[in-house]
């Protein structure tokens, strides 16, 4: 009878766990916010914000029981502003108090923009959900929320949506002006003085007073409806009295006069893929992906332009002061960066290993720091040490006062880069995917570097408003670290994205239905 | 725990020869409904083992005192990237389990049926102490992510069984039991919170813990 017994008391003697597998969404996103009061997370798996301090204290942020969708900061980093939604059932009976409980019929989801000041949503904005990107004015109180056909369009729900809307926001209170401007907004340029904003769309262009909330001035880019034509780059000259448009697909640069309302046109030798403003010497940049060239516009009120021939076309700009720094973001066969000096209008050439991906400037322009993407997947046409630089990320440092650059070996695709410059030099931050060190490169010896070890694989890096750095890890749980750049110290915090991970589902606002 | 426990239900035959008390090892399984058990474990059953000591009180009536502990767990997987083509399962998990302890006093009625077999009605008040842990394996030694929130909470049940008794010793003084029991659990949720991290404790959740449970046991009456 034992022998029976035993083996039965065994198989229900199992105090341990067992070996189960269970399949959960990421907790937390590791695309972070840093302000002067802690990092904030969005933890998507319970639908909280929670503010991660750097005396390693959480705290969650009451959002009247809304969820965050996405977040940024503001202008000067001083708010974090939230786009939340929350569901509503349409279904007010007393047994419904779960998500899953409403009739799937009676179920909607709201939007809003919750605007949160150290740790307290202070304000709430009604700014819906399919207005998914933001530009601030000069002083920082004023968002103008639109929306961004390139990005991921979210919650474009209700029975109306107008896709020609832009939301001013008052982020001091959260009042909003709605202001319809033409099809599809894409760009929101502000004069210097912040009393008017430029806001291209397609075939318009409108410029809005902010003080009045209303439209200004609208230009209209074609008198026949029938054609359509979509700004793809624009600037407003250095004195903020014109506006520069280079339409998508057109050789054409379209000039509009703020002051006395008139549009002109300049016929140029390629299609703009971007431009940019010179303070320093009352300039406009212009460069062409298809055309090896770059125009600078030193005189607007009748278009002077200078043009300088350079060996390979480039398609982004990057400024810094006196300098315009062109490099070549969607031709894998460029690997041209290239210096203008904008007073003597001459140009110097750097050649990276690799094709460009992004790049940045320190603060006084004496390095750009780019990083360069594998060339080829497999090699082909290369061999040797070719080969393994073609096949592999890359970082290129370009000393802009020495003139030479440096293209240097990544072990793997970056997940981060920050350019800070200390009393010692500049420096990158750079972080690498799965690999758990901080790259800490002095730009003047770029061969040089520091590994500073990491307690894991990092994910991003955001950078704080007093200096320092945020570094969100590749962990399930929730891992940031806090780096001293001066130092060099870290220290990490982790553990916070469990916050609410056994929590119900619990219908919010039912009172206010 | 394995040995220990097998080391005292071999034990359990040679407790002392006197009348009224009895001692059992037990083990079984208490269902649960709260769907947020998926997180530790997806089949939402609790595995349990303990020891129930008890004295007769009155006629048919005996008061017993028991611990049982029960863990479960799982590996869990997570989706760092949303917008990744394929789901690195492996990248990115991390271990969570749960271990309830029950303290309990019970009241157990007899009915004596056949000289064999006992059907059996127990009531018990309960307090359980719920332990939650999490741990993620960091690469660099000594920043591993490990996480315990703790909640005690009070509970009762109450169910029915019977006791066979296959075998009588010393004169019919000692008798060896085993016995099947099942029945209804109430427990308040367990309900856990960071209480180091912030300055106000931090919600993690509540573990609901209402449902079914089965125990079976071996055991001694002198």
């Amino acid at each position: 009878m034992m022998r029976a017994l035993l083996p039965l008391f065994a198989i229900g003697c199992n105090p341990w766990p067992d070996l189960n597998e269970t399949y959960l969404d990421a907790m937390w996103n590791t695309s972070i916010v840093t302000l002067d009061d802690g990092v904030y997370v969005n933890l998507e798996g319970s639908g909280q914000l929670v503010r991660v301090g750097t005396d390693d204290t959480w705290h969650v942020v009451d959002l009247d029981g809304a969820q965050p969708v996405r977040m940024e900061a503001d202008a000067g980093k001083d708010r974090l502003l939230v786009h939340v939604t929350w569901p509503v059932c349409e279904d007010q009976s007393k047994g419904i108090k779960l998500v899953e409980d409403c009739p799937e019929a009676a179920l909607s989801w709201e939007t809003e923009m919750a605007i949160v000041d150290n740790g307290k949503r202070v304000a709430v904005a009604k700014v819906p959900g399919h207005l998914n990107a933001m530009t601030f004015t000069p002083d920082g109180n004023t968002a103008v929320a639109y929306l961004d056909d390139a990005q991921s369009i979210d919650n474009a729900s209700g029975p109306l949506v107008d896709l020609s809307e832009i939301l001013l926001v008052d982020l001091t209170n959260g009042d909003t002006s709605s202001i319809s401007v033409g099809f599809m907004p894409r760009n929101v340029l502000f004069t210097r003085d912040g009393t008017r904003a430029v806001v291209m769309s397609r075939s318009t262009v409108v410029v809005v007073d902010l003080e009045e909330r209303a439209i200004a001035i609208e230009y209209p880019l074609t008198l026949d409806a029938d054609i359509e034509i979509d700004p793809s780059a624009a600037v407003l000259s250095p004195d903020d009295r014109y506006v520069m448009i280079a339409i998508e697909g057109t050789q054409d640069l379209y000039k509009l006069d703020l002051e006395v309302v008139s549009i002109d046109m300049e016929g140029l030798e390629g299609v703009p893929s971007d431009m940019a403003t010179d303070h320093t010497f009352a300039q406009t940049i212009v460069v062409y992906g298809d055309r090896a060239q770059v125009d600078i516009i030193t005189e607007h009120d009748f278009i002077e332009r200078v043009s300088l021939e350079i060996d390979d076309p480039a398609t982004d700009i990057a400024m810094s002061e006196g300098q315009a720094v062109l490099f070549n973001s969607s031709h894998m066969d460029v690997k041209d960066i290239i210096r203008v000096d904008l007073e003597s209008k001459e140009t110097v050439e750097y050649v990276a290993a690799n094709p460009v991906q992004s790049l940045q400037l320190t603060p006084d322009g004496g390095y750009a720091v780019a990083i360069l993407r594998p060339e080829t997947e497999y090699g082909y046409g290369s061999s040797g040490l070719d080969q393994y630089q073609d096949n592999r990320w890359g970082l290129a440092v370009a000393d802009m006062l020495n003139d030479n650059i440096v293209s240097l070996v990544l072990e793997s695709a970056p997940v981060g880069l920050e350019v800070i410059e200390k009393e010692e030099g500049s420096f990158a931050l750079l972080l690498l995917d799965g690999v758990d060190s901080l790259i800490q490169v002095n730009l003047a010896e770029p061969g040089n570097y520091e590994a500073i070890e990491l307690p894991s694989a990092p994910a991003g890096i955001d950078a704080s408003p007093d200096g320092g750095f945020t570094i969100a890890h590749v962990s399930a749980l929730g891992q940031v670290s806090f780096l001293d750049p001066a130092s060099g110290d870290i220290r990490t915090t982790s553990g916070f994205a469990t916050s609410g991970m056994l929590t119900e589902n619990t219908l919010p606002r039912r009172d206010q239905e | 725990m394995t040995t220990i426990l097998f080391s005292l239900l071999m034990a359990a035959s040679n407790v002392v020869h006197a009348a009224g008390f009895e001692v059992s090892l037990d083990t079984g399984v208490m269902g649960t409904s709260d769907e947020r058990w998926d997180k530790v474990q997806y089949n939402r059953s609790i595995p349990g083992a303990g020891l129930t000591v008890g004295t007769e009180v009155g006629q048919d009536i005996s008061l017993l005192a028991g611990f049982h502990t029960g863990t479960v767990g799982s590996r869990v997987y997570t989706n760092g990237d949303e917008d990744a083509d394929y789901v690195a399962w492996d990248e990115s998990n991390f271990h969570i389990a749960s271990t309830i302890d029950q303290y309990s006093m019970s009241a157990r009625w007899r009915l004596n049926w056949l000289p064999r077999v006992t059907p059996t009605v127990t009531g018990s008040a309960i307090v359980a102490h719920g332990r939650l842990r999490m741990d993620e394996d960091i690469e660099l030694e000594g920043s591993e992510v490990e996480l315990k929130y703790v909640s005690v909470v009070p509970g009762a049940s109450l169910g029915a069984g019977v006791e066979y008794t296959p075998l009588y010793l010393a004169n019919k003084s000692v008798r060896i039991n085993v016995a099947f029991e099942a029945g209804y659990t109430h427990f308040a949720p367990l309900n856990f919170k960071d209480r180091d991290s912030a300055n106000d404790p931090m919600d993690i959740g509540k573990l609901g813990m209402n449902g079914a449970y089965m125990r079976w046991s071996i055991g001694t009456r002198f």
